[in-house]
């Protein structure tokens, strides 16, 4: 597998002085998961949105594929074929469910025909928002939007999902479901990079995982090797930065 | 269902062409067509997009001038100015677009109600050039006059708009838009290109202000700076909102609602007609929020509920004692 998305020495800094990465170094391959856990406050997030141009970067290098795309702002990013999914509710809650898919697909080329075929495809990945693609997408459940804006993020065929925390706030059996949606896409071939806090979901369906503490990631390795050490990893952020107890 | 809708207007003022109907039934559906442009251009930029400018008034004044002054000053026919107008109109409202890209909510209605107030002064101080509170007489469209080429003229400006905003709003940038009205953050945090989504509906529904505003100035004859009045305003918004503001068909539910009341009114109680209207609009506001049309939409869907209930069905004679 080859190198989708390189980050090499990335620095974030919000105003001067409050810097939030202090320069990462990841990469992302073609059809891969990648996961990125962390205690709070990590900059996991940070990082996501400084790959979708949401973020000041102040140092450091995004590659996507050959292109750098570091600064750039989300349209330009979108265009590319890098689709975020925000932790927070981004779905638009007075257009309809199709709308708000329809939207994602003409983020990424103006045209009617490919738009609705991408619509049809992905909404059918998803039995728990299809029977409602004529609603108003404030009216579905919290779950139910977050699979929207998966769907939303998927229509665009992006060559790179970012999905931020996805689970936070939805029930288990949400979680679950949407972990079987992930575990699909993975084998569809999709690229995914996840920053997640439910550690033991995100173990379980990634290829690579990253530790990240303090705006630095410090360890890196498949799932399966961080599983195994996992215990020690918490210990250090234990050691380091007591707020962010996790398991 | 939508097509026909969209057909509507233009079946119904070529049928009142056809019909020998009282001159002021005709001014009447004339008017209400203008007044169902504006609106509706308004509601395109708010109800859409979200942008609350009070500039409509002035958009439409400005069409009318930009019409009436071509054919004053160039000698141009008046049916030209259905042409310029609506390209100058483009353009001052891509400069106005630029005004909300740096302001927002509030500030972004106060400025446009300002400019456009300033070129109500503007039209009224510059006697020379467009008669101030005298008035620009302006060419009407033909030398006779029946009102039959205007009734026409004003169906079918309607319908093609009902269409044109059926499109948009079906396309990609008619989703952009909506989204850019729901949350501007979270648009451009997605990819929206908000600058651009700002810009363009700002020119299109000014635009569409100018035409109906040169459309009138071919209709009226006489054009006044009253036209940029605090009332017109009102009006044009009353409308947009009264139908449903972020319905298709707000705007004309709206103009045929409040020039209805004017229109049946106006032999006893025209001087009670703004009275009338402001309290329709007031009480719709109050108690309809989503407007007229989401009203009518909850009556029905009860109506079907309560019918599948049972509790619509005729009482048994027997039951009833």
């Amino acid at each position: 597998m080859s190198d989708l998305l390189r980050i090499t020495g990335l620095k974030v800094a919000y105003e001067h002085d409050i810097q939030i990465l202090r320069g990462i170094d990841l990469v992302v391959r073609h059809g891969s998961l990648t996961a990125i856990i962390g205690p709070n406050g990590a900059g996991k997030s940070t990082l996501l949105k400084a790959v979708a141009g949401m973020a000041p970067v102040v140092g450091g290098t995004v590659t996507l594929l050959s292109e750098r795309i570091e600064g750039f702002d989300p349209v330009a990013v979108r265009r590319r074929g890098i689709a975020f999914v925000a932790q927070e509710d981004t779905t638009f809650g007075d257009m309809t469910v199709r709308e708000n898919l329809q939207l994602g697909g003409w983020l990424r080329r103006s045209e009617r025909a490919w738009v609705a075929d991408r619509v049809r495809t992905c909404a059918g990945l998803f039995p728990a928002i299809a029977p409602h693609l004529d609603r108003r997408a404030g009216l579905l459940s919290g779950g139910q939007r977050k699979l929207v804006e998966v769907a939303r993020g998927l229509v665009s065929e992006p060559r790179l999902l970012l999905l931020d925390e996805p689970t936070a706030g939805l029930s288990p059996a949400m979680v679950k479901e949407l972990y079987r949606q992930i575990a699909t896409l993975r084998q569809q071939g999709v690229t995914i990079l996840l920053v997640e806090q439910n550690v033991r979901e995100a173990l379980d369906v990634a290829d690579h995982v990253y530790v990240l503490a303090m705006g630095v990631n410090d360890v890196d390795g498949t799932a399966h090797d961080i599983a195994s050490r996992l215990p020690d990893i918490v210990q250090g952020w234990l050691g380091r930065h007591p707020a962010g107890v996790m398991a | 269902m939508e097509p026909f809708l969209a057909g509507l207007p233009l079946l119904a003022l070529a049928l009142a062409a056809l019909l020998p109907l009282a001159a002021s039934t005709q001014d009447f559906l004339i008017l209400t067509m203008y007044y169902f442009l504006v609106a509706a251009s308004w509601g395109l930029l708010t109800g859409f997009t979200g942008q609350y400018s009070f500039a409509q008034a002035g958009l439409a004044a400005f069409g009318a001038y930009v019409a009436g002054g071509v054919a004053v000053r160039f000698g141009w026919p008046i049916w030209t100015g259905f042409v310029v107008a609506p390209a100058a109109g483009l353009l001052v409202g891509a400069l106005l677009g630029l005004v909300a890209l740096r302001v927002r909510g509030v500030q972004l209605s106060l400025i446009t109600f300002a400019v456009a107030s300033a070129f109500g002064v503007f039209l009224a101080a510059n006697a020379e050039l467009t008669g101030g509170s005298m008035g620009m007489q302006v060419p009407r469209l033909t030398e006779a006059s029946g009102r039959g080429p205007y009734l026409l003229i004003a169906g079918a400006a309607a319908t093609a708009y009902l269409i044109m905003q059926d499109r948009l709003l079906a396309s990609g940038f008619g989703m952009k838009m909506q989204a850019v009205r729901d949350d501007e953050q979270v648009a451009y945090g997605l990819g929206v290109d908000v600058y651009r989504v700002k810009v363009t509906a700002f020119a299109l529904s000014a635009a569409v202000a100018s035409f109906a505003g040169a459309f009138y100035a071919a209709y009226v004859g006489i054009l006044a700076p009253s036209m940029v009045s605090v009332s017109e305003m009102a009006t044009i918004v009353a409308m947009a909102v009264v139908g449903g503001l972020g319905y298709r068909y707000g705007a004309l539910v709206g103009a045929f609602a409040l020039q209805g009341i004017a229109f049946a009114v106006r032999d006893f109680g025209a001087q009670y007609t703004l009275l009338i209207t402001s309290a329709l609009s007031l009480a719709v506001i109050l108690f309809f929020r989503g407007g007229l049309i989401h009203a009518g939409e909850s009556l029905i869907r009860r109506v079907r509920i309560a019918r599948a209930q049972g509790l619509l069905r005729k009482r048994n004679p027997a039951e009833v004692s």
